[in-house]
């Protein structure tokens, strides 16, 4: 979209080229400020889900120092190349999502499009991947109240406590996944968006929160890949 | 149509280096929890230290580079320190409960 593309009505004199350019809200002065706004607002619902995912680290690290070993056994029985694979697959979108940022800031709007496409297509290969894992989980009686043995597919008996590291593992990685699924959303309205052409190198602050946005949840993984499935002596 | 940026970001090379080093980080976390540091350096804390030390490492990387912590005002670096420092205050506070019962 070039500037000649936004409609400026006839009977209202110019005032100046600013003018010409993509308007932006009459509460704020300016573009920079418009755009420094909805970054802080981004910043302070991520403050926000910070604390709302800590709280689960702090209750997960808080129980295993109490029963050390019923945890690291159950982190031996849940699918870690599963997690390893997926931990990859949401670093790749991550990257795609900032390579998009990077092209709309460049004004290169076809390539913002495509980017956030494979963003979209590698989150879906997570969410595929995770409910693959859930399966496995099944198949192997690994969800307390629904379908849980006392007794691994080996033959061992597990300890008592392992169904609290599950508790941990389903809510956290069941809320991430709505977290991936919302961006799935936001991430599609957005490249939807883009490819009407609604946005342009002056104005693209929804691609660039979107990715705030979306880097988050990759962040959530990175510390839930570890939490959950690396601690297992 | 390669136009000039029209605000200050990471370059697509720096990016591409980002995700390298994100992917070594991902393979070196894996394969440090094949290895029992606990037995290994008589200790209690080295298994979890190591996998955070990595996480907190990668997160850093995230942050600072993807989300233009490095490159935005400074008024929204200050907004994505507070959510972490919030954090720390709520993992120091409960530390003090159930670390020295």
């Amino acid at each position: 979209m070039t500037t000649s593309d936004i409609a400026i009505p006839a009977d209202e004199p110019l005032r100046n080229d600013v003018e010409l350019l993509p308007h932006h809200a009459e509460q704020f002065e300016d573009m920079a400020q418009q755009r420094e706004s909805a970054t802080l607002g981004m910043w302070v619902f991520l403050a926000n889900e910070i604390l709302f995912f800590g709280t689960i680290f702090v209750g997960f690290y808080v129980m295993r120092s109490r029963f050390e070993r019923d945890f690291a056994e159950g982190a031996r029985e849940l699918v870690w190349w599963i997690g390893c694979l997926n931990t990859a697959v949401l670093l790749l979108s991550s990257y795609f999502m900032a390579s998009a940022v990077h092209a709309a800031n460049t004004g290169e709007t076809r390539a913002v499009t495509r980017r956030l496409i494979y963003t979209i297509i590698l989150a879906l290969v997570f969410f595929g991947l995770k409910m693959g894992e859930y399966g496995i989980d099944w198949h192997d009686k690994l969800v307390p109240l629904l379908n849980y043995s006392t007794v691994s597919p080996e033959g061992t008996p597990r300890g008592q406590h392992v169904p609290m590291l599950l508790c941990f593992y389903y809510f956290a990685t069941l809320l991430h996944a709505l977290h991936v699924l919302i961006g799935v959303v936001l991430l599609s309205i957005i490249a939807w968006m883009n490819h009407r052409g609604r946005f342009n190198q002056h104005y693209y602050t929804p691609v660039e929160v979107a990715g705030l946005y979306w880097h988050f949840v990759d962040l959530v993984w990175i510390f839930l890949f570890p939490t959950l499935y690396l601690l297992r002596h | 149509m390669h136009a000039k940026e029209a605000h200050p970001s990471p370059s697509p090379m720096t990016l591409i280096v980002i995700l390298v080093a994100l992917m070594l980080l991902l393979g070196l976390t894996t394969g440090a929890a094949f290895i029992d540091f606990d037995k290994l350096l008589h200790g209690r804390w080295w298994s979890i230290g190591i996998a955070l030390f990595i996480a907190v490492l990668k997160a850093a990387l995230v942050v600072v580079f993807f989300m233009h912590v490095k490159f935005g005002s400074r008024t929204a670096g200050i907004f994505a320190m507070a959510g972490f420092v919030w954090l720390m205050i709520m993992i120091a506070l409960m530390s003090t409960d159930y670390l020295f019962r």
